[in-house]
């Protein structure tokens, strides 16, 4: 009961608040105009602006052919890093899956996450070509905390789920998942930092320390 | 809000013989308006971008009650809860309801000032919960039992020998020495970290932005606490205050181009993330109750008043970084959460003026908070809108009143001006030693004018006032 005297109480206030002095902006919201916009027509300088964005956030990438070129790439990226050749693979990592038999020397580890040290695959929804950014959603098929808990992340990301700005990626958004937004959405630019313990930021602070982008296709 | 800002000039003093805080801040005037200014560059036209921030903001503060009724709507269709607290004991008592309702035993929050503003973890702790905060900086302070001095970077005030040995006193690690090195500290907190997050029963987490045509709650941190702090968990809390809502996903996209760029120079955070609503149908993991806390404690009552454009803040912390005020005492010496600029305007609408006059006073009023403000609020204006009200209640000391009054009159008087400003510039200017070329210096004054030169030297004034020289000026092009 006390809930429902607060919630009026306040809505009361906010209402005589707002009523006393509504200006009313009545700018619609107009869409990115800076020169970092990119044009969704020129694909190449997406995909390139979106590497670039992501590098700039310590996140590293590679272009492959197509999704058989996948299990490859990964295996070269952990033993260049000197990483155990063993992932977990959440969720579906590309439409129409990714044939692991492809390299033999990669293991695909079927048990629970450890607390860490785990390198996790996953698959994204969408690329932010902005930022650098990757979108990932939670769903039925994809526990979203296992690419917070990995030392690290190695994402996949098709060509054509490149957005140039936040425009694009809504617009999709709202066609897609117009019966309702997932649990979780998650933007992610680079490793997990921080500053708290001095400058430069230090990587790796809960999340993963790595974050690697096999750019698909085109 | 509990402060201790009437003790600002002592706190100021303190902070300003503080060698380690000193340094950190040097830190901050050096780095953070650099970066900034570089991001905003970066772009085609920041301003025009600041101006669509600007006005997604006033948006929200203009349509709130219509905003905040779709947001609860929403966040109820997609299986969540909404609580509305009037005052931050009702938070504080809600929370801990709710924590009590789900059997918890320890909780794990990511950074949140309104959670700092309502002194949420000392209720939860006396209420018996274990609460660890997950940020890094929030955690260190917690570990050291103190307040954040800046509202992005917490622990901006300890060193990292400092940190070290927090860690080693409170960790239970065996070894000789506390850790000296940045790098292992870092596993060693994320390790600790990992175990709380583990096995915690509940999550809370602030909110950057609400989003009202879906509900959802916008949460971004560099670190990834926030993310694992609302995955784990059974239970997630979201507390936050009601003014962060806007109108929708659109618009939080405009208003985060500028939170990142103004708060770290970034195009955009390491994390952000769009949450809606607990675990859904065939989801394997993810929270089974979501709760948003919407907390008012004041903030209705600025809606009315000349301080409503303040709602409009969105906590990126570009004015602390810029003022020359908190670069040389620090977030402590306020003696709010809120420091700074914003925390200077927000801290006597939330706590009463009476204990918090000085925090207006405390801004030399150059405007520079003002000019890179992401959403425009006219800080300066706001501040003086303080110093007005504390002077109409007469609230500043005798003395500064019957300075004030001096001051008053010599400006009334155009003759009594000129006196006092003339002879003014020949005691000041017996005073000073000279520099480089022309230019002179005041390094040390005597008495309690002193104070002024305590902490910097002042160029002496020029040998005649500009009514002098504009006399001459006259009397020259007439003969």
């Amino acid at each position: 009961m006390m809930n429902k005297t607060a919630r009026d109480e306040i809505m009361a206030l906010v209402r005589s608040g707002t009523a006393a002095q509504v200006v009313d902006s009545g700018a619609e919201m107009v869409s990115f105009d800076a020169d970092e916009k990119l044009r969704e027509d020129d694909r190449k300088t997406l995909i390139a602006d979106f590497r670039r964005y992501a590098a700039q956030e310590a996140a590293t990438s590679e272009r492959v052919a197509g999704a058989n070129d996948v299990p490859q790439a990964i295996t070269r990226y952990l033993r260049q890093l000197e990483l155990p050749l063993q992932v977990l693979a959440a969720g579906e990592i590309i439409s129409g899956g990714v044939d692991w038999g492809l390299a033999d020397e990669l293991e695909i580890l079927n048990r629970p996450i450890r607390p860490d040290g785990d390198t996790v695959v996953t698959g994204c929804y969408a690329g932010l070509a902005e930022a650098g950014a990757i979108v990932t959603v939670s769903s039925a098929h994809f526990a979203n905390e296992l690419q917070f808990l990995a030392a690290t992340h190695i994402v996949v990301v098709p060509v054509e789920r490149i957005f140039a700005d936040y425009e694009g990626l809504w617009s999709v958004v709202s066609r897609e998942f117009a019966a309702g937004m997932p649990r979780s959405m998650n933007w992610i630019v680079g490793p997990s930092r921080t500053a708290d313990l001095g400058v430069p930021s230090k990587l790796g602070a809960h999340g993963p320390a790595r974050v690697h982008l096999l750019v698909v296709g085109g | 809000m509990q402060t201790t800002s009437k003790h600002f000039r002592a706190q100021a003093r303190e902070a300003l013989a503080n060698e380690t805080l000193q340094a950190s801040l040097e830190g901050v005037r050096r780095v953070m308006p650099e970066i900034r200014a570089a991001a905003a560059d970066r772009c085609d036209d920041f301003a025009a971008l600041c101006t669509q921030a600007k006005d997604v903001r006033q948006h929200s503060i203009d349509h709130l009650d219509q905003l905040l009724a779709t947001f609860e709507q929403q966040v109820v269709a997609a299986g969540g809860q909404v609580h509305w607290a009037r005052t931050g004991e009702e938070a504080t008592q809600i929370i801990a309801d709710l924590c009590a309702s789900v059997d918890c035993r320890s909780i794990i929050k990511s950074k949140s000032m309104v959670s700092e503003e309502i002194e949420l973890n000392s209720a939860l702790e006396s209420a018996g919960y274990e609460v660890t905060e997950t940020d890094l900086g929030e955690y260190i302070i917690q570990l050291r039992g103190e307040k954040p001095s800046h509202i992005l970077a917490p622990s901006l005030h300890v060193s990292l020998a400092e940190v070290g040995e927090a860690f080693n006193a409170k960790h239970g690690i065996e070894r000789d020495a506390p850790p000296t090195d940045a790098g292992e500290m870092l596993l060693e907190a994320r390790a600790v970290l990992r175990e709380k997050f583990l096995s915690a029963d509940v999550g809370i987490t602030g909110a950057n932005f609400l989003v009202a045509e879906t509900g959802g709650v916008v949460v971004v941190t560099n670190e990834g606490n926030a993310d694992l702090s609302m995955s784990l968990p059974d239970t997630h809390i979201v507390v936050t205050g009601i003014e962060k809502v806007v109108r929708s996903l659109v618009d939080t996209g405009v208003l985060l181009r500028v939170l990142a760029r103004s708060a770290i120079g970034e195009r955009l955070s390491n994390y952000t993330t769009f949450v809606h609503g607990p675990r859904q149908e065939g989801e394997i993991s993810g929270p089974r109750g979501f709760h948003v806390v919407l907390v008012d404690n004041g903030r209705s009552q600025l809606l009315g008043t000349g301080f409503r454009d303040m709602l409009r803040c969105i906590r990126c912390s570009a004015c602390l970084n810029h003022c020359p005020v908190y670069t040389a005492v620090g977030g402590h010496a306020y003696g709010s959460v809120y420091s700074g600029p914003m925390g200077a305007i927000l801290t006597p609408a939330f706590a009463g003026l009476p204990g918090t006059v000085h925090l207006p006073g405390a801004s030399t009023l150059c405007g520079r908070c003002e000019s890179i403000c992401p959403v425009g609020i006219p800080l300066v204006k706001l501040l003086r809108r303080w110093r007005e009200a504390s002077h109409a209640q007469s609230l500043p000391t005798a003395g500064e009143r019957f300075g004030l009054a001096c001051w008053r009159l010599v400006n009334r008087w155009p003759l009594v001006y000129r006196l006092v400003t003339k002879f003014g510039v020949i005691l000041v200017r017996s005073l000073s030693v000279p520099g480089t070329g022309q230019q002179r210096w005041l390094k040390r004054l005597p008495s309690f004018t002193a104070l002024w030169t305590q902490h910097r030297d002042i160029p002496a004034p020029a040998g005649n006032s500009f009514q002098a020289q504009w006399r001459r000026h006259r009397a020259g092009r007439k003969s």
